[in-house]
């Protein structure tokens, strides 16, 4: 289980003070698959990054499964962003020289698996993600939708069990994200917990959870 | 080992500027040694001249003896008698007082090769090595006894040559001059031996291209005793004894001589050096400055042009320490391709391990700032600005 007991985070830009998340505490369950909505500038980004641990929280408290990830070491969190979390952003974040298999397998190359076991799993995300024929294609030549099956087959293929997502669709037409937000209920039927945040309410409606956020603050 | 995997990437990328870069922290290490071998043996010649002279005044004889007293003093026996007992006189006076020595460096005998080719020949009395501490391959026990000929073949001259001339003409070969006067070479100079030639010069007399022999005196020729008064040097500060031979050459109807002192000369020998030091230590930080600049130039924006490529990396699971590592290994690389050139150059040797403490503390300067900017950012922060 996820948990937030009033994490809070302050930018501090020169002398100016901007608090993007202000005491928020939540719970998320595991195989949960829950949207994170609210206007841009509400902080909804910044909570993200901090369940991801893309960013540490000023204040507060994030228990994962019961074990304190704050205090953890810069080498723990790395472990947790490559083993436990996977990562589906906006604009895909994809190495655009490297091929479909390459980025795939990107996370496997920080564990000490085996080529051929690396070369194994990212043949089965591959087929997951319907992406076998264009494993040699490299990133740059594939069409959005195509980009956004990459980085999913990238976040679970060392078998993260959270998904973190930052408008996963915001930069796709309406059937793409449709045909994404299916891969994602899949995922969640699979048992993977997903995390998305959204402007799309259509989007928010396929998650079993909507949380509102506004000013930083849970609504 | 992931790491070397993802710099040998980042070097393939940027092969042409990262090859720029590297071709110029190579040329500012081989400079560094290069400058740094010159001066340290700059230095040591100029300490050792100046210990040697700090104190102390170079003299030599002035002659103003007119050219009808001097074709009679060639030529009449009974003063080349007196011109033996004078010349015996002043050794005398030199080998008593520990405060003076004197020494011969002839310049003015140049040996003709072939047509128009000679080669600068320095003869040199026993003592001209000690005094300016010149070292070279020959034995430094055996030396004087090979080179002033108390042994070996007489009909060959046995000669010194200077570093330049140490390949061309190597140990144990004999060659002749045009006059069929054999020379043989007993051993090498040491690269920048030096000595003062305050008669002829305002700076070091560098001995890289010159070949020394030695100085013999023939007692009945008295052309040798005029040469003598030629080419002959005092170290002292106390020139009255000198002085007193100059009375007595006068006396004995000799040579009509007065003392001719290098203060000036002296000075600008010095003050040359420290303007050499000067140039060259300018030269260097220039040098240093380019590649610093560079350095820091080429990390900087391998930072800008893969921002998003290590944002990528840190969501994937990498941590912070992995590409600040994978930033220093591309300098390490460039560092040690540089010292590898210096070593094939120059030798593994005091000159390269001073190359490499200064490498090493020019690659942590030139890394400060991108570790720091590295360090200071979140991985949204940099995935952000990788789309600024």
């Amino acid at each position: 289980m996820i948990e937030l007991k009033n994490i809070e985070k302050i930018y501090e830009d020169n002398a100016e003070k901007t608090k993007a998340v202000d005491g928020i505490s939540l719970k998320i369950d595991l195989g949960e698959m829950v949207a994170i909505m609210g206007p841009s500038g509400s902080g909804k980004s910044t909570l993200l990054n901090i369940l991801g641990c893309l960013e540490q929280p000023t204040r507060g408290q994030y228990l994962l499964n019961g074990n304190d990830v704050i205090g953890l070491k810069e080498k723990q969190i790395a472990q947790l962003r490559n083993q436990t979390f996977g990562f589906v952003v906006q604009d895909f974040a994809l190495i655009e020289r490297y091929s479909v298999e390459k980025n795939v397998m990107l996370p496997l190359l920080y564990t000490k698996i085996s080529k051929k076991q690396r070369i194994e799993k990212v043949d089965r995300m591959l087929e997951l993600v319907h992406l076998s024929e264009k494993k040699r294609a490299l990133a740059r030549n594939l069409s959005g939708g195509q980009r956004q099956r990459v980085a999913i087959a990238r976040a679970i293929v060392n078998d993260a069990n959270i998904i973190f997502c930052d408008e996963p669709t915001g930069a796709l037409d309406k059937k793409t994200s449709a045909s994404i937000m299916q891969m994602f209920q899949k995922l969640n039927q699979m048992g993977k917990t997903i995390v998305i945040v959204t402007h799309d309410p259509e989007v928010a409606k396929q998650c079993k959870r909507t949380i509102f956020i506004e000013d930083g603050k849970i609504k | 080992m992931k790491v070397l995997r993802f710099v040998g990437e980042d070097i393939g990328k940027m092969k042409y500027r990262y090859g720029i870069i590297t071709l110029q922290i190579i040329v500012g290490l081989v400079l560094f040694c290069y400058i740094y071998q010159v001066s340290d043996s700059f230095a040591k010649t100029t300490g050792m001249v100046q210990n040697r002279l700090n104190n102390e005044e170079i003299y030599m004889f002035r002659d103003n003896t007119s050219d009808k007293k001097i074709d009679k003093l060639l030529n009449d026996d009974k003063k080349l008698k007196d011109m033996k007992k004078w010349y015996a006189e002043v050794q005398k006076t030199v080998a008593e007082d520990s405060n003076l020595q004197s020494y011969i460096a002839d310049t003015d005998s140049d040996i003709n090769i072939k047509r128009d080719e000679y080669i600068n020949n320095v003869v040199v009395s026993e003592n001209f090595m000690d005094i300016y501490q010149i070292e070279g391959d020959f034995s430094k026990t055996k030396w004087k006894e090979e080179f002033f000929g108390k042994s070996g073949n007489a009909e060959e001259i046995p000669v010194i040559v200077g570093y330049n001339l140490s390949n061309k003409y190597t140990k144990g070969k004999v060659f002749m001059d045009t006059s069929r006067q054999k020379y043989k070479v007993i051993g090498s100079l040491k690269k920048g031996s030096v000595f003062v030639e305050p008669s002829h010069s305002k700076k070091y007399t560098s001995l890289d291209n010159c070949i020394l022999s030695p100085y013999h005196l023939i007692e009945d020729d008295s052309m040798e005793y005029w040469s003598y008064v030629q080419s002959v040097y005092f170290v002292t500060n106390h020139p009255e004894k000198i002085q007193k031979c100059i009375v007595d050459s006068k006396k004995m109807g000799l040579y009509d001589l007065s003392l001719l002192d290098f203060s000036y000369q002296l000075q600008c020998i010095k003050e040359d050096a420290q303007d050499t030091f000067a140039v060259y230590g300018m030269f260097l930080l220039v040098t240093v400055a380019f590649c610093i600049v560079g350095i820091i130039g080429n990390m900087i924006q391998f930072i800008n042009d893969n921002k998003k490529e290590f944002a990528i990396h840190l969501i994937v699971g990498a941590n912070i320490k992995e590409i600040v590592g994978r930033v220093i290994l591309l300098t390490t690389i460039q560092i040690l391709i540089g010292l590898a050139v210096v070593a094939v150059i120059f030798g593994v040797n005091k000159y390269f391990c001073v190359t490499a403490i200064f490498a090493s503390m020019f690659m942590i300067a030139t890394m400060v700032y991108p570790i720091l900017f590295l360090k200071r950012q979140s991985i949204r922060t940099i995935l952000r600005r990788s789309y600024e």
